[in-house]
C-alpha cells in the first residue's frame, strides 16, 4: 500500500514537471557587510505569486515562465530588496542585502522573514540566532547554545549542571546534536555546566522535535543543528570577552583578497578558563591539591573557498578539552570534530552539498603515583559520507534526496594497571558498526492555501565483526539474563543487520495570510545508545551500537500545531502544539547494573518503551526594544518496562509536567540593555526509600517497600536571572560592550535531586537530603569587545 | 559502577572541581519527607565461616527509615543451616535480641565445595537460601608506604596495601574487609568486593596478584603511627558480590551522577509464599586474614 503510495505520488510530481517550459533564476543571498550566507531568506515575486527560500548556504533557485518580474529579497533585520529583472534565460543572481541599523546601539535581532512561522510547511522547529542567544542572561555571564535552548518549549533539564537536554519526554542521547553537519557526542564542558560550542563562532541554531525532514535521522528526539560562520569574507575582524570563568578571542576574514578576488574566508575561535590561575592562592595551602588541573578549552576552524559559481568548499573543525584532578588522579575528556563540504551545482536547479566528516569523543582516568598507577581510556569515532541533493523541480515542488553512510569504531574500556613489577592490560575489544540511509522528500505546493512535505528514510544498520555476540536468556523479568553462549565473528562479519523504513510527513493548511494548522507525523529509528543509569549524565558514560540484544529504538510522533501571527507589523507570533511520541526498544537497567567495563554488559540492559505526549504554548515578539518569548509546556513521559515498578507505566527521571520559560530583552538607550528570564519547572521524580535495615554491622541499607520506580516527586524549580549590557564606546572600527549579570537572584535553592543517605558523624541514623547544584546568588561581570 | 565508585567518591576532585570551577556552592540540606507508613520485612543476616569459631545469624525487622537507633532484633521459631550432602542440620541457638549462635564441633564441620542450606521458619513461614561454600585465597603479607601526594584523591600519608593472589580458575569473588585497630571498617567507602584479581568484570587477570585499585586504596584517610591493621579475605558467591556491590551503590548514591535507587534483592525466600519476602542475605565463605600490621 505505502509503495503504491509512494509511487503514485512521485508519478504525478514528474508529470507535472514534463510539461514545463521554464527558466531559473538562482544565485546567493549573503549579508553585505560581511558577506555571510543567509539562512531561509525569502524571496517572492507578487505576480504570479511564488516565492522560495535560500537553504543554508544561503542558495535559492526559482523557476518560472521566462519574462519580467520584480523579484523581493527579505529577511528580518535587513532592510528588503526589489529587483526589476527581465529573465529569458537560465540567470544568476546574487544578492547582497544590508542590515537595518538599530534604533539605539543595541543588537537589532535578525532572523527568518516574520510571517515564516505561519508560511513554512514545517512545524515543532525553533530558530535562534546567535544576536538572541547573547541577549538572554546566563551563568557567570558565559553565552551558551544549549543553555538558551533550555528555555523553548518542550525542551527541559533533569536540573541545573546537567549534561544535555531532554526534547519531549526523550533522554539526552535521543537528540542528534551537529556542528557543521558533524555529530558531537557530548556537549558539556564542566560536567555539564557549560557547552561546547563557542558563540564567536556560532551563527545560528536550529532545533527541530518533530515533523522531521527526511535527511536528518538516527536520534529519536531532536536534531539540534548548529551552523558555525563561515568568516568575514570583507574585512579582518576580531571578537573577544574576558568573563569570570574562561576568555575567549575569534579572528575572522578574507584569505589574500586580492590575489584569490575575496574568494576566500576564515575564522578561528578559542575559548581557555583560567580559573585554575585564579584558585591557586587558595589551592597551593593545601599539599595535595597545591598541583590541581582545573581547565578546559575549545578550539574552533573554519575556511572556504569559492572555486567557481558552481562550486564552493568548506572545511571545518573542532577540537575541545576538559581535564581535571588532583596530582594522583586525573580526568580528562573531549570532542574532536573535522567536516569538509563541497557545494556543487549540477544545474541552476540541482543543489548538491557532498559532507565527509570524522568525529571523536574521548576520555580517560587515571589515578596512583608513578610506582603505581591504574588509568583507563575509552572514546567513540565516526567517519561519514553525505551527499544531500536539493532540486528546485518548480516553485511548488522542492526534491531532496540523498544518501549518507557512516562507520563507528567503539572502544568501550580500556584499562592498565601497573606497578614496579608488573603491567596489566585488560578491557572490553573493540566494537564496529557501519550505518547507512537512503533518504527522499518533496515539499510540494498544492495550492495557496495547502502545502504538503512528505518522503521516507530508509535507514540500515550493521553491526560488524571482529566481534562476539552473546547469546542471552533471561528467566526472571528485571533480573540479570543468564548468557548461554558466546559466538565470534571475524572482521566484518555482519554479526546483525537491522533495516528501518521511516515514513516522513507534513502538512501546513494556510487559513489565512496570519493563521497556519499544521500536522506532522514521523518515524525515527536509533542504533546507537548512551548507556547511562545516573540522573545526569557524565562524560564516563558510554555509547554502544545496536547488537543482536540491544534493538534499535525506535519511535512515531504526530504532532498538530496551529501557528498564528498577529500586530501591526506582524511583530508577534504564537503557535499552539501538542504531540504524542511512542518509543520502543527504550533501555533500561537492573538493580545493580554494572556499566563499565563490563563484557557481559547486555546482559543487565532491560528493554521497555516509553510514551511522551504534550502540550506546548510558545508566544514571541521577534523585533523592537522589546522583544522575547514565553513558553509552556504541559507534558508527561513514562516507560514500562518489564520486572520494574510492578510492569506499570512510571514517570522518567525527567519528567516534569509542567515547564514555563520567560526570557526577555529591553533596550533602554543607546548605551544600555536589559534582560531577564525566569524558569519554572515542576519538579522531577525520584526513587526514595520507605524502611531501612542493617546487615553484618553495616547499616541504614535503604530500602523501598513500595517496589515503585521513581515513588516520590522532588520540590519544584524556579529561578531569575538577569542581565545588563552597557555599550562602552562603539565606532565603525571598535567597539566593546559590558555585561554585568545575576544568576539566581532571589538565591533559590532549587533541588537537584534527593537522596538518603547513612548520617556521616552517626551510622546508626539516616537521613534525606536536599542537594542543590546552586544554592547562592551568582553574580558577573564579562567584557566583550570587536574590532 | 564499584570501579566509578572508587574514581569518584574516594576522590575529591570532582566535586572540588565543580566548587573551584563555577565559584558556585552546591548545597546539600537535611530535609524532612513524609515517606508513608513503612512496611517491615523479615531481616536475615547470614554470613557463616568454615572455622570453628561460633558462627552467628542475626534476625531483625527494618524499620522506617527515618526511624533512628539500632534495629531491634527479633526472635522466631527455628534457625539453622542444612548441610545438602549429608543432610545434617545444624541449628543455632537464640542468644537474646535477634542473636542465633552455633559453635561448629570439629574443623570439617562446614567443607569447601560443598552446598550449606539456610532454613529459618517464623510461624507458618518458612525461609531458604543456598550457598556454596567457596575455599578461601591466600595472603602474602599487608604492607605500608608513605604517599607525599597522597593515594587515589587523598591527603598524604601512609596507605596500606594487600599482596594477594587470586585463585587459579576465573570466577573467584572476594570480599576484603579492613580493621582500623581492630575495629571493622563498614563505612560504604570501606566496602571492598573484586572478581579474580580486579575490581570489574572486564579483568583478565586470574590466579594473579591483586591489581592496583583493589589491593591498595582501601580508605581515603591515611593510617597514623601506632595504628594498627588487619585484613580479612573472604571468598563469597557471585550472588553475594553484587550484593555488596549494589549495598555500597546504595548507601553513597549521592550528588550530581546519582544512579536510580534501587532496592539490594535478597537471595532468601519464603517457600510458602513468595510475595513475601525477607531482606538480607546467606552466604557460606571462605575466611582468610591477614596478620596485624603495625605501623611505625
Amino acid at each position: 500500500m505505502k509503495k503504491y503510495f509512494l509511487i503514485s505520488i512521485f508519478s504525478l510530481l514528474f508529470l507535472q514537471l514534463s510539461a514545463q517550459n521554464k527558466v531559473t533564476l538562482s544565485g546567493y543571498v549573503k549579508d553585505s557587510a560581511n558577506g555571510e550566507a543567509l539562512n531561509s531568506c525569502n524571496i517572492f515575486i507578487e505576480e504570479p505569486k511564488v516565492g522560495t527560500q535560500s537553504n543554508a548556504y544561503g542558495f535559492y533557485s526559482l523557476s518560472l515562465e521566462p519574462g519580467t518580474y520584480i523579484f523581493n529579497f527579505s529577511f528580518v533585520g535587513y532592510n528588503t530588496k526589489s529587483i526589476n529583472v527581465n529573465i529569458t534565460k537560465n540567470t544568476t543572481l546574487n544578492m547582497e542585502l544590508n542590515k537595518v541599523l538599530a534604533q539605539f546601539g543595541a543588537v537589532t535581532l535578525r532572523g527568518k522573514k516574520k510571517d515564516n512561522n505561519v508560511e513554512k510547511v514545517e512545524m515543532s522547529v525553533n530558530n535562534l540566532n546567535i544576536a538572541q542567544i547573547k541577549k538572554i542572561p546566563a551563568l557567570l555571564g558565559e553565552v551558551d547554545v544549549v543553555k538558551s535552548i533550555q528555555l523553548l518549549p518542550g525542551v527541559s533539564t533533569v536540573g541545573e549542571g546537567a549534561t544535555g537536554f531532554n526534547v519531549r519526554g526523550g533522554s539526552i542521547d535521543q537528540n542528534l546534536i551537529l556542528l557543521d553537519e558533524a555529530p558531537v557526542f557530548n556537549s558539556s564542558h564542566l560536567f555539564g555546566f557549560f557547552s561546547i560550542f563557542n558563540p564567536d563562532a556560532v551563527k545560528d541554531v536550529k532545533l527541530i522535535k518533530g515533523g522531521m525532514p527526511a535527511t536528518y535521522g538516527g536520534r529519536l528526539s531532536s536534531t539540534l543543528d548548529v551552523r558555525m560562520k563561515e568568516g568575514n569574507s570583507k574585512r579582518t575582524e576580531v571578537n573577544g570577552g574576558i568573563g569570570v570563568i574562561f576568555s575567549r578571542l575569534s579572528i575572522e576574514g578574507p584569505i589574500m583578497p586580492k590575489r584569490l578576488n575575496n574568494k576566500a574566508s576564515y575564522i578561528i575561535a578559542g575559548r581557555r578558563s583560567y580559573i585554575d590561575v585564579l584558585a591557586k592562592p587558595f589551592t597551593k595551602k593545601n599539599e595535595s591539591l597545591k598541583d590541581a588541573i582545573f581547565y578546559f578549552y575549545d578550539f574552533t576552524a573554519k575556511v572556504n573557498y569559492t572555486f567557481n559559481a558552481n562550486n564552493k568548499v568548506f572545511v571545518s573543525g573542532y577540537l575541545g578539552r576538559d581535564a581535571f584532578g588532583v596530582p594522583n588522579a586525573k580526568f580528562d575528556w573531549g570532542n574532536t570534530t573535522a567536516t569538509v563540504r563541497w557545494n556543487h551545482l549540477f544545474s541552476k536547479k540541482l543543489f548538491t552539498n557532498f559532507t565527509t566528516y570524522y568525529s571523536k569523543y574521548d576520555y580517560s582516568l587515571g589515578f596512583g603515583s608513578d610506582n603505581s598507577s591504574f588509568r583507563w581510556k575509552s572514546d567513540i569515532v565516526n567517519f561519514s559520507v553525505k551527499p544531500d541533493f536539493t532540486y528546485y523541480i518548480t516553485p511548488k515542488n522542492t526534491l531532496n534526496f540523498g544518501a549518507i553512510s557512516t562507520y563507528y569504531i567503539f572502544s568501550p574500556g580500556k584499562a592498565t594497571s601497573k606497578d614496579l613489577t608488573s603491567t596489566v592490560e585488560f578491557g572490553l575489544p573493540k566494537k564496529y558498526a557501519m550505518e547507512n540511509a537512503l533518504f527522499i522528500e518533496n515539499e510540494q505546493k498544492v495550492s495557496d492555501k495547502l502545502t504538503i512535505r512528505y518522503g521516507i528514510r530508509v535507514s540500515n544498520f550493521n553491526y560488524l565483526g571482529k566481534g562476539s555476540a552473546l547469546q542471552l536468556q533471561r528467566d526472571i523479568a528485571g533480573k540479570r539474563a543468564e548468557v548461554l553462549g558466546i559466538k565470534t565473528y571475524e572482521d566484518m562479519d555482519v554479526i546483525k543487520s537491522y533495516i528501518t523504513p521511516e515514513p516522513r510527513f507534513s502538512l501546513n493548511y494556510k487559513y489565512n495570510k496570519l493563521t497556519a494548522l499544521k500536522l506532522s507525523y514521523n518515524r525515527m529509528a536509533q542504533y546507537l545508545h548512551l548507556i547511562s543509569n545516573t540522573a545526569a549524565s557524565v562524560p564516563l558514560d558510554v555509547w554502544t551500537p545496536s547488537t543482536n540484544n540491544i534493538k534499535p529504538q525506535i519511535a512515531d510522533q504526530v504532532a498538530i500545531g496551529y501557528f498564528k501571527n498577529f500586530g501591526k507589523n506582524i511583530d508577534y507570533e504564537i503557535s499552539i502544539e501538542s504531540y504524542y511520541k511512542e518509543m520502543q526498544n527504550q533501555i533500561d537497567y537492573i538493580d545493580g547494573a554494572d556499566l563499565l567495563l563490563n563484557s557481559q554488559l547486555e546482559a543487565d540492559l532491560l528493554n521497555g518503551k516509553g510514551r511522551a505526549y504534550g502540550l506546548e504554548i510558545y508566544a514571541k515578539k521577534n523585533v523592537g526594544k522589546l522583544n522575547g518569548w514565553v513558553s509552556y509546556t504541559l507534558a508527561k513521559s513514562e516507560r514500562k518496562v518489564e520486572g520494574i515498578s510492578h510492569n506499570e507505566w512510571y514517570a522518567n527521571r525527567f519528567d516534569r509536567r509542567h515547564n514555563l520559560n520567560v526570557t526577555g530583552s529591553y533596550d533602554i538607550s543607546k548605551k544600555w540593555s536589559a534582560s531577564a528570564s525566569f524558569v519554572f519547572g515542576t519538579g522531577t521524580p525520584t526513587n526514595l526509600p520507605n524502611t531501612k535495615y542493617s546487615f553484618q554491622g553495616i547499616q541504614g541499607i535503604p530500602q523501598n517497600a513500595s517496589e515503585l520506580r521513581n515513588n516520590v516527586r522532588i520540590k519544584p524549580f524556579h529561578r531569575l536571572d538577569l542581565s545588563a549590557t552597557y555599550i562602552y564606546k562603539k565606532t565603525a572600527k571598535w567597539e566593546s560592550s559590558w555585561v554585568v549579570g545575576v544568576y539566581n537572584v532571589y538565591k533559590r535553592r532549587n533541588p537537584f535531586s534527593y537522596y538518603s543517605q547513612p548520617n556521616p558523624n552517626n551510622n546508626f541514623e539516616t537521613q534525606l537530603i536536599r542537594y542543590s547544584v546552586i544554592g547562592s546568588i551568582v553574580p558577573s561581570v564579562s567584557w566583550n569587545f570587536k574590532f | 559502577m564499584q570501579l566509578f565508585n572508587q574514581i569518584f567518591k574516594n576522590t575529591k576532585f570532582t566535586i572540588l572541581a565543580i566548587a573551584i570551577f563555577a565559584g558556585l556552592t552546591a548545597c546539600e540540606d537535611p530535609i524532612e519527607l513524609d515517606l508513608g507508613k513503612p512496611v517491615e520485612q523479615l531481616v536475615i543476616d547470614a554470613v557463616i565461616d568454615q572455622t570453628t569459631d561460633t558462627q552467628y545469624i542475626y534476625i531483625s525487622k527494618s524499620v522506617g527509615y527515618l526511624d533512628n537507633g539500632v534495629a531491634k532484633g527479633y526472635q522466631i521459631d527455628t534457625v539453622g543451616i542444612l548441610d545438602t550432602s549429608s543432610f545434617t542440620f545444624y541449628p543455632f541457638k537464640y542468644a537474646g535480641n535477634g542473636k542465633y549462635f552455633f559453635v561448629p564441633p570439629s574443623a570439617n564441620t562446614f567443607q569447601f565445595d560443598k552446598d550449606y542450606q539456610l532454613i529459618c521458619k517464623d510461624g507458618v513461614n518458612t525461609f531458604v537460601s543456598q550457598s556454596r561454600l567457596n575455599s578461601p585465597t591466600t595472603i602474602d603479607s599487608l604492607t605500608y608506604k608513605y604517599e607525599p601526594l597522597g593515594a587515589f584523591g587523598g591527603n598524604k600519608g601512609n596507605y596500606i596495601t594487600l599482596w594477594s593472589k587470586d585463585k587459579i580458575g576465573k570466577g573467584d569473588f572476594y570480599w576484603l574487609r579492613l580493621y582500623r585497630n581492630d575495629s571493622i571498617q563498614l563505612q560504604a567507602g570501606d566496602i571492598r568486593v573484586g572478581i579474580d584479581n580486579s575490581v570489574s568484570q572486564g579483568g583478565e587477570g586470574d590466579g594473579n596478584l591483586f591489581i592496583v585499585p583493589l589491593r591498595g586504596n582501601f580508605t581515603s584517610r591515611p593510617w597514623n603511627i601506632g595504628e594498627t591493621a588487619r585484613i580479612e579475605v573472604f571468598t563469597i558467591t557471585p550472588e553475594m558480590y553484587f550484593y555488596l556491590n549494589l549495598l555500597t551503590t546504595q548507601l553513597q548514591n549521592t550528588g550530581l551522577f546519582a544512579v536510580p535507587p534501587s532496592n539490594v534483592p535478597s537471595n532468601i525466600i519464603c517457600t510458602n509464599n513468595p510475595e513475601n519476602k525477607a531482606l538480607g542475605f546467606f552466604c557460606m565463605v571462605g575466611k582468610v586474614e591477614s596478620p596485624t600490621l603495625l605501623i611505625k
